[in-house]
């Protein structure tokens, strides 16, 4: 197994809290192929790393492993209102490239319910395109690597779902480049038990009037530990920017640990950028109106806790994915 | 027999006293306005019969049915069949309107209900309130105006039906139209079931549609007056100052 | 103080697992024991200081720099060992302050005497006399207030200082609460006894020049229970050493009920770097308020911590950070909730305006047994032109799911249409937007007694348009 220190804070903080980054279990590389099922208008083809020059410029130690390490590499290209299944496999590590030409449109939901997993998700959306990718991550260990370059225009969607998953690193840099390029997602968890999750969004905007919107929706229950840290870099030259970020935790046991690092970096002048958590139980005027109308409060907790991750499972947008995922919420519910 | 009976009751919020034995019983079917200058007490009477835990009970008893539910928590006493309409309800994200009623309908009723069935009577009782029914599915009051807030505490007393419904300050801050359609929703809820009103209330406009039975005036957490629909156009007229400070 | 220990370990232990000694950023400090040896027999320490500053000096040997932050590479250490051997103390010259010290102190209309006396250069100054007239009204309610160093060697108060000097601010905590462990020189001492309420503000301001004290001063301040006390530290005009560097430390203890207020304006001149450490602990009910301005050095690193120890206490940090050019100033606070019911507010704002950088940096903790605690935290921050830089770095860790937290961050800069409204009032561009930025900064200024709000103000008004008005 090996380890590697990953989700590195951009610029670090106080050493005592241990946010500054994390590390992940990497699985041996085996010949692990994902199942693919795509709709009309999506390609889905073999591609080489190394020859297809497709590695990012960004190249840290995380990176370096998959590129050495994929024995399977996808390019994803084409277009469609449809989207593509991809099931991440068992002890893979596996590399998506997804390329969205100009003016068209891919939407990927990617499912991984294995013991042990590494991904790498590249995006690249030309102008006029839109990306849209979901990721359902759901138990066993699992790294889930996302590098994304946004062009003029462009848009680039990320749903992410991590459902009592062990130990869940997932690492996102999304680099808005182009003018009124936009960046909007909707990540949620869930986490009982001794889950461990460890999240690092880094958006950094470099496009004029680009824009980016993150909303974090979160329940810890058990001894769960979870990790979020988020960043806006505005660099300069990016006027007329904006970008947001909220993240909102339940916090539904006394042995739970939440870590929210929500960073702002700016080195422009014309921008508008904001950053909001909230993190703690259920308010208690919720209980009591809720309570009025008939409902204990035992079962007050549980449909909150249910229906916090809500609006990140609505922005799904697959009918039958969000069903799959509101039946796996469902069977923690001890009343059916 | 008496459907509410509170039995010099005394409350107030940590240490301060707010309701000084405060007597007052509301039978089946019949219609109570409880008045009152700002500050006399009327939320807190009203918050206190629904249990609200801000409140603490430091003297007296609350009889429902006949049955003391002075310590019951809220969700006891709305299966019982008490109802209070927030003057402020509270706006709770994450959970759709539908979803919320439901699930309350389900927990008052002790039975699953077929989906089918319930959406058609949601509908039923949103077209009472002119309400779209886009809001059956948007988050529980969240982003809603005053007017739609207050529809939507209608919708669920139609849907809840209870034996006694308290509607703390329903009709302000709305609109003439607003506050017909609100009356509307009230009228059909007295149709639908043979329930109990007590309308904490400064606005008679509220009132014109329904017969008042009892009128209650409260003051400095007492009850100071008490008389039938004339007492009602007495104060319009009057104000409370006969009744301040006495 | 058990959490004080509690979190020490943590950070060594993190610390050693994850990074590698960088041999770079070490500083070739040159203080051997000797020197220490020798400041301690010129203060006349008492053996069990003198013991304190041999030790402080072997941690500052064994402990890495901080790896984030500001850079630190400019910081000449070399000239520090000349300033703090005792012997070989500088008689500087007003010849050698910068031009542009004494330009500010003109403008600020500082008269010569005083201006001497504040940039380190004059002996005594007037406000001496202020200070011991402060000192005799205070004294009949049996409040102390006096140098640090006459204290530790007074019968009355040398135990207490024993018992309580760099107990919260260990010198393991890092490596320049080590280096001011082994070098610490002046300082203030005050002690509240229990009940009494201090009406005026102590303002340390009057005793900034005792001896050469300054650099590596002690702040020691015991407010006993349900007693009160509002201290004041620094002033608007620029301080300057030629040392370069402040590693100053505060240490406040406030008592079960008792509430302690702690203003700052910090206008270090701008070739310092203030590495200064600050921190209260705060038993059962007490309240700790921070009210903090930081305008000068090159480089800053203040965080006041508060350890909320006592069931119920209460932390407040309010505080403005304006860097201009040629400034990096990272600061912030942290508060530690370790006891039930402890409450904490963070209200921040910060300014960047000609190429110059401000971190905001903060850390709630709220640890298991902290059950019913609630933190609220909102930094605002200021971009003035698109040569400058802004962050914002905070983190919360919370460990109970009894517990309420908040935080709200905005970025952004002056609205075209505030200013055009004051235009359209007949202000020019650069007062109405000097006009704003004090507006801005008013969460502070309206938490300063009034002639220090009014210092501030001047502050922000030189640093926008180069004039008070």
């Amino acid at each position: 197994m090996k380890q590697i220190r990953v989700n590195q804070l951009p610029t670090p903080t106080y050493r005592w809290l241990g946010v500054n980054d994390a590390i992940a279990e990497l699985p041996e590389a085996k010949s692990a192929e994902p199942c693919f099922t795509a709709p009309d208008g999506i390609e889905i083809k073999n591609c080489d790393l190394q020859s297809d020059h497709i590695l990012s410029e960004s190249q840290n130690e995380l990176s370096s492993f998959f590129a050495d390490s994929c024995t399977f590499s996808y390019l994803i290209t084409g277009s469609s209102e449809q989207p593509l299944h991809v099931q991440i496999p068992n002890n893979g590590s596996n590399f998506f490239f997804i390329h969205a030409k100009s003016d068209s449109k891919i939407t990927v939901i990617m499912h991984t319910q294995a013991e042990h997993n590494a991904f790498r998700t590249q995006i690249k959306a030309d102008p006029y395109a839109a990306i849209k990718l979901v990721q359902i991550i759901r138990n066993g260990k699992s790294v889930s690597d996302i590098d994304a370059d946004i062009a003029e225009n462009a848009h680039f969607e990320l749903v992410q779902i991590f459902l009592e998953s062990d130990n869940a690193i997932a690492g996102t840099t999304v680099s808005l480049k182009g003018r009124n390029s936009v960046f909007t997602s909707n990540i949620g968890y869930l986490l009982d038990h001794n889950n461990a999750l460890d999240i690092n969004l880094n958006i950094i905007q470099n496009g004029k009037k680009s824009e980016s919107e993150t909303d974090v929706k979160g329940v810890l229950r058990g001894s769960a530990k979870k990790t979020f840290r988020g960043t806006i870099d505005f660099r300069n030259g990016a006027s007329g920017a904006k970008g947001a970020e909220r993240e909102d935790v339940l916090l539904m046991n006394s042995h739970v640990q939440n870590k929210t690092v929500p960073v702002i970096l700016c080195a422009e002048e014309d921008v508008a950028g904001s950053h909001g958590a909230s993190i703690g139980q259920i308010d208690a005027s919720h209980i009591f109106y809720m309570q009025s109308r008939g409902i204990p409060e035992d079962r007050i907790t549980e449909i909150i806790a249910q229906s916090k991750l809500g609006s990140v499972i609505r922005a799904i947008g697959d009918p039958e994915t969000e069903r799959s995922i509101y039946l796996a919420i469902g069977k923690e519910d001890p009343d059916e | 027999m008496a459907l509410l009976k509170i039995d010099n009751l005394s409350a107030g919020i940590e240490e301060k006293e707010l309701l000084h034995g405060v007597t007052l019983t509301v039978s089946t079917g019949e219609t109570h306005v409880l008045m009152g200058p700002n500050g006399a007490g009327k939320s807190t009477l009203g918050y206190t019969i629904m249990g609200s835990p801000e409140y603490t009970v430091t003297g007296g008893k609350i009889l429902f049915d006949g049955e003391d539910i002075t310590e019951e928590s809220a969700d006891q006493r709305a299966k019982r069949g008490i109802f209070l309409s927030f003057q402020n309800p509270i706006e709770i994200p994450g959970i759709s309107l539908s979803d919320f009623l439901r699930n309350a309908l389900e927990e008052q009723t002790g039975t699953r209900m077929k989906l089918w069935d319930y959406k058609k009577q949601l509908k039923a009782a949103m077209e009472v309130l002119q309400m779209d029914s886009a809001y059956a599915d948007r988050d529980l009051n969240v982003g809603f105006s005053g007017g739609e807030k207050k529809k939507a505490e209608i919708l669920q007393l139609l849907m809840l039906k209870p034996k006694l419904a308290i509607l703390d300050e329903t009709d302000s801050g709305l609109d003439v139209d607003a506050v017909k359609t609100v009356s509307a929703g009230i009228a059909e809820y007295r149709k639908n079931c043979d329930g109990a009103l007590l309308i904490i209330t400064h606005n008679t406009k509220i009132l014109e549609s329904l017969h008042v039975d009892h009128t209650h005036v409260i003051a400095d957490g007492k009850i100071v007056a008490e008389g039938g629909a004339e007492l009602v156009d007495a104060i319009n007229e009057n104000g409370y100052e006969n009744y301040v400070g006495k | 103080m058990k959490q004080k220990t509690q979190v020490d370990d943590i950070d060594r232990e993190r610390y050693d697992f994850r990074f590698d000694e960088d041999p770079e950023a070490m500083l070739a400090s040159g203080i051997t024991p000797e020197i220490i040896e020798e400041i301690s027999e010129e203060k006349g320490d008492p053996e069990w200081m003198r013991k304190f500053r041999l030790h402080a000096l072997e941690i500052f040997a064994r402990t890495e720099m901080p790896n984030w932050g500001p850079s630190i590479a400019g910081l000449d250490m070399s000239n520090i060992v000349t300033y703090i051997r005792p012997k070989s103390r500088m008689n500087t010259d007003w010849n050698d302050v910068p031009t542009e010290i004494k330009e500010t102190f003109e403008r600020l209309g500082i008269p010569q005497a005083e201006r001497e006396s504040l940039a380190g250069v004059g002996a005594q100054y007037d406000s001496e006399l202020v200070y011991h007239n402060v000192r005799r009204e205070v004294a009949e309610s049996g409040v102390v207030y006096t140098d640090l160093e006459s204290a530790m060697h007074d019968p009355r108060y040398a135990e207490m200082i024993r018992t309580h000097f760099m107990k919260i601010v260990p010198p393991t905590d890092h490596k320049f609460a080590a280096l001011h462990g082994a070098v610490w020189s002046g300082g203030s001492f005050v002690y509240v006894p229990a009940g009494v309420h201090l009406e005026i503000p102590l303002q340390s301001y009057f005793r900034l020049n005792a001896k050469g004290a300054g650099q590596f001063e002690h702040t020691l301040i015991i407010v006993e229970d349900d007693a009160y006390l509002h201290f004041i530290e620094g002033c608007s005009a620029p301080k300057y050493y030629e040392a370069g560097l402040h590693a100053g430390c505060v240490e406040l203890y406030v008592g079960k009920r008792a509430t302690l207020r702690y203003s700052t304006i910090e206008n270090w001149s701008k070739n310092m770097y203030n590495l200064n450490t600050k921190r209260a602990i705060v038993e059962e009910g007490g309240r700790i308020e921070w009210v903090s301005g930081s305008f000068g050095s090159h480089v800053s690193y203040l965080y006041p911590m508060s350890i909320l120890s006592g069931k119920g206490a209460h932390a407040e940090f309010t505080g403005i950070t304006f860097a201009g050019a040629g400034q990096n100033l990272d600061t912030g606070a942290k508060i530690v909730h370790a006891a039930p019911e402890t409450t904490s507010h963070m209200d921040t704002k910060s300014i960047s305006k000609s190429g110059g950088i401000s971190t905001f940096r903060s850390a709630v903790t709220v640890q298991e047994n902290a059950i019913n605690s609630k933190s609220s935290v909102s930094c605002e921050s200021l971009m003035l032109d698109g040569l400058s830089r802004s962050d914002t770095i905070p983190v919360m860790d919370i460990r109970t799911d009894q517990a309420d937290i908040g935080h709200e961050a905005k970025i952004g800069r002056i609205s075209d249409d505030a200013v055009f409204y004051l235009m359209s009032r007949g202000l020019d561009e650069q007062r109405a937007r000097a006009m704003i930025v004090s507006g801005f900064a008013d969460n502070v200024s309206k938490e300063l007694p009034l002639e220090y709000a009014m210092e501030m103000n001047n502050l922000i008004r030189l640093e926008m348009t180069g004039t008070i008005g």
